[in-house]
């Protein structure tokens, strides 16, 4: 983050719908320009979070900066943010030229400037000769082109964008998150995503804010929650995570002991402040820094840092090959992903294995 | 002959009409219709063909002459060199009063549905917009005062507006009027407000569905693009809500048109409408071949201006964007 103010404050932001809270306490500053995703499962309250943003909700506690102006009060027609709807929420009686241009209308431009805006935006977002369409012409990637183009023609400090690829198709989806990208970083303007894919997020943000259950389970950048998750359920949400239960054993500084029980001790570090010995935690593993060999006992590592066990599933995807590793004494079998450099041999099912990681590698999680 | 159909499969095939799975998919689609449709050939086609064929014959004293004649038509449109006037209106007709009757209701009507419309929208933007719970209840609450016969509705604007009436035995008793008014009943005013109230409840019904098919996040979408409330209703709930709004209109326009028993009962002898001569051609003066003519021309130019009506605002083209 820059040392400039930011362009959003949110502090403390609580709301309760009757007797069910549905965000507790989110304190959350966004940075100018920032592409800021806010990732959760359905019904953790990011919605809701950016329906406040947009002035449609109220907070029932809290205070909210943009731009430094207090938004306590301020109506939505009166805030610097347009949003992007989850249902585009195009104007059906309106042709797309209409709906983009419907803002402006409450903007003072001249007919011509308000003009000259809208077939920038049409531009823009490549919608190039669809101006007189009428709304139910248009596909569902031109319709996500359309509501774009409205909020973005309104030049507004934050665009805020509920779930806007969710009803697309994968390639599709694919594309326009390119486009998306691409398009924040020529228009500048700071961008609140709101997505419940990780891999979206991850691809699009610079900062990503995890929630659950209407609080912020983590905020860093896609590289920091893939690589330091703070908790299991992080750890979990981002990517896949391999997850051995056991306890501390011991802690020496960042270095942890853990006691995974009948494999025996494993060294990690640790993923989180506040682990002390004999607390239940979880080792975490990534399933593409374990490396796989054949034949038990044989591993490079050492066995502070290795496991064996035998070939469960195996499949060949391409680009990798993804197993899944039988440990006795482990409920659930471990991911490996293997990269396919050429040449790479499959270890066929049932085949005994170890696996083993580098020094680092393993986080351990309280759990 | 062939025709394409698509199987349950989705792949297009062609089939002879004899196809006896199609066939007997056409067998009981009709089966299905048949029950309305009997009932409209039996209680609609027949009569306007019986109709039509009676404003061909004429009346001979006590008998019908069933030689086919447009002199029924002829004697509505007749020219005659002394005019009628009627509000500074000059008709040139040697029988004017269908005419000037025709007009008559056209303009009452309309200013009854204007008001009705006027009453509905409010009451439906409330059903739509303010009522989150118990919707059902409102709507059956709108309906309880259709529960009593139009005929008595009718009847109960004669005892509050007339001449011992609730409103002027209430302004006698408040001292504000020492005799009773006159101009309150049997006249068109009289006639105008017991349709509009007879009426508002049938239009309240396809505004409120056409508000309640809104799709909420138009509203907060339009206030995020920065509309006030005021250019919210001007700019997203008026123009998707127009069409609901029409056939409410046209709901109330066209039966009012023709409505015969409120001019009857409140009308007294100015509140008279196109109906009431009817009526009073086949049941009083003994001319149905005339009644009949006058009740078809009444249906073409009531088709004629909705029709007129309708593609001058674009009515189509509106149900089509709005999908």
């Amino acid at each position: 983050m820059t040392s400039a103010p930011p362009i959003i404050t949110l502090q403390g932001i609580t709301k309760r719908f009757g007797s069910l809270t549905v965000l507790h306490d989110i304190d959350i500053a966004i940075a100018r320009g920032e592409f800021f995703s806010l990732l959760g499962a359905s019904g953790c309250g990011k919605t809701t979070l950016l329906r406040i943003l947009a002035g449609i909700e109220q907070p029932s506690g809290g205070s909210l900066l943009i731009d430094g102006q207090p938004m306590a009060g301020v109506p939505a027609n009166r805030r610097p943010t347009n949003m992007v709807f989850q249902s585009y929420a195009i104007f059906p009686h309106l042709n797309v030229a209409e709906n983009i241009g419907y803002g402006l209308r409450n903007q003072r431009l001249s007919r011509s400037e308000a003009s000259a805006r809208v077939a920038e935006a049409v531009a823009l977002v490549k919608l190039d000769g669809l101006a007189d369409r009428n709304a139910h012409q248009l596909s569902g990637g031109q319709r996500q082109r359309v509501a774009l183009a409205r909020a973005l023609v309104c030049r507004p400090k934050v665009l805020l964008l509920d779930e806007p690829l969710s009803a697309l198709d994968k390639k599709l989806r694919e594309e326009m998150q390119l486009e998306l990208r691409a398009l924040q970083r020529s228009v500048g303007i700071t961008f609140v995503f709101v997505t419940h894919d990780q891999e979206e997020a991850l691809t699009l943000s610079d900062r990503i804010a995890i929630m659950e259950a209407g609080r912020v389970l983590q905020l860093d950048t896609p590289r920091g929650l893939y690589e330091r998750p703070a908790s299991r359920a992080v750890a979990e949400f981002i990517g896949t995570m391999n997850l051995i239960p056991g306890r501390v054993a011991a802690v020496a500084g960042e270095a942890v002991r853990f006691d995974a029980g009948r494999l025996g001790h494993l060294d990690g570090r640790a993923g989180a402040a506040g682990l002390v010995a004999g607390g239940a935690a979880f080792l975490a593993l990534r399933p593409e820094q374990l490396r796989l060999e054949r034949a038990a006992g044989t591993a490079e590592a050492g066995p502070g840092r290795s496991l064996s066990g035998h070939v469960a599933e195996a499949a060949f995807l391409g680009d990798r090959i993804h197993y899944r590793i039988r440990v006795a004494g482990l409920d659930r079998a471990i991911a490996v992903f293997v990269n396919n450099a050429g040449g790479v041999a499959v270890h066929p099912l049932g085949a005994p294995v170890s696996l083993d990681w580098d020094a680092g590698a393993g986080l351990v999680l309280p759990a | 002959m062939t025709i394409a159909v698509t199987d349950p499969a989705g792949a297009p095939r062609r089939v002879a009409r004899g196809d006896p799975s199609l066939r007997a998919r056409r067998i009981a689609g009709f089966g299905l219709l048949s029950p309305a449709l009997g009932l409209m050939v039996a209680m609609l086609a027949l009569p306007i063909g019986a109709l039509v064929l009676l404003s061909f014959w004429t009346q001979d004293g006590f008998a019908i002459d069933r030689t086919l004649t447009l002199a029924n038509y002829a004697r509505l449109v007749a020219w005659s060199d002394e005019a009628t006037v009627w509000f500074g209106i000059p008709f040139h007709l040697a029988y004017p009063v269908p005419a000037i009757l025709m007009i008559k209701s056209l303009v009452m009507s309309l200013v009854a549905t204007v008001a009705v419309i006027a009453l509905a929208f409010p009451m439906a933007c409330f059903m739509a917009f303010r009522v989150t719970r118990h919707k059902a209840l409102w709507i059956i609450v709108l309906t309880i005062p259709f529960w009593t016969s139009y005929l008595l509705r009718v009847f109960s604007w004669k005892i509050v507006l007339g001449f011992n009436g609730a409103i002027n035995s209430g302004l006698i008793a408040l001292g504000v009027i020492d005799k009773p008014l006159e101009f309150l009943l049997y006249n068109p005013s009289a006639v105008v407000l017991t349709l509009a109230h007879s009426w508002v409840a049938f239009a309240v019904l396809p505004i409120y569905v056409s508000l309640e098919k809104i799709d909420r996040s138009l509203l907060e979408a339009a206030a995020d693009l920065g509309d006030s409330r005021w250019q919210r209703f001007r700019r997203i709930i008026l123009p998707l809500a127009a069409p609901g709004t029409i056939a409410a209109a046209l709901l109330v326009f066209i039966p009012t048109v023709g409505d015969y028993v409120t001019p009857a009962l409140v009308g007294g002898p100015g509140g008279t409408m196109i109906g009431s001569l009817v009526q009073q051609l086949f049941l009083k003066q003994n001319d149905a071949p005339l009644g009949a003519a006058v009740s078809i021309a009444m249906m073409a130019i009531i088709a004629l201006l909705v029709v007129i009506f309708l593609w001058a605002i674009g009515y189509g083209r509106m149900r089509e964007r709005r999908r």
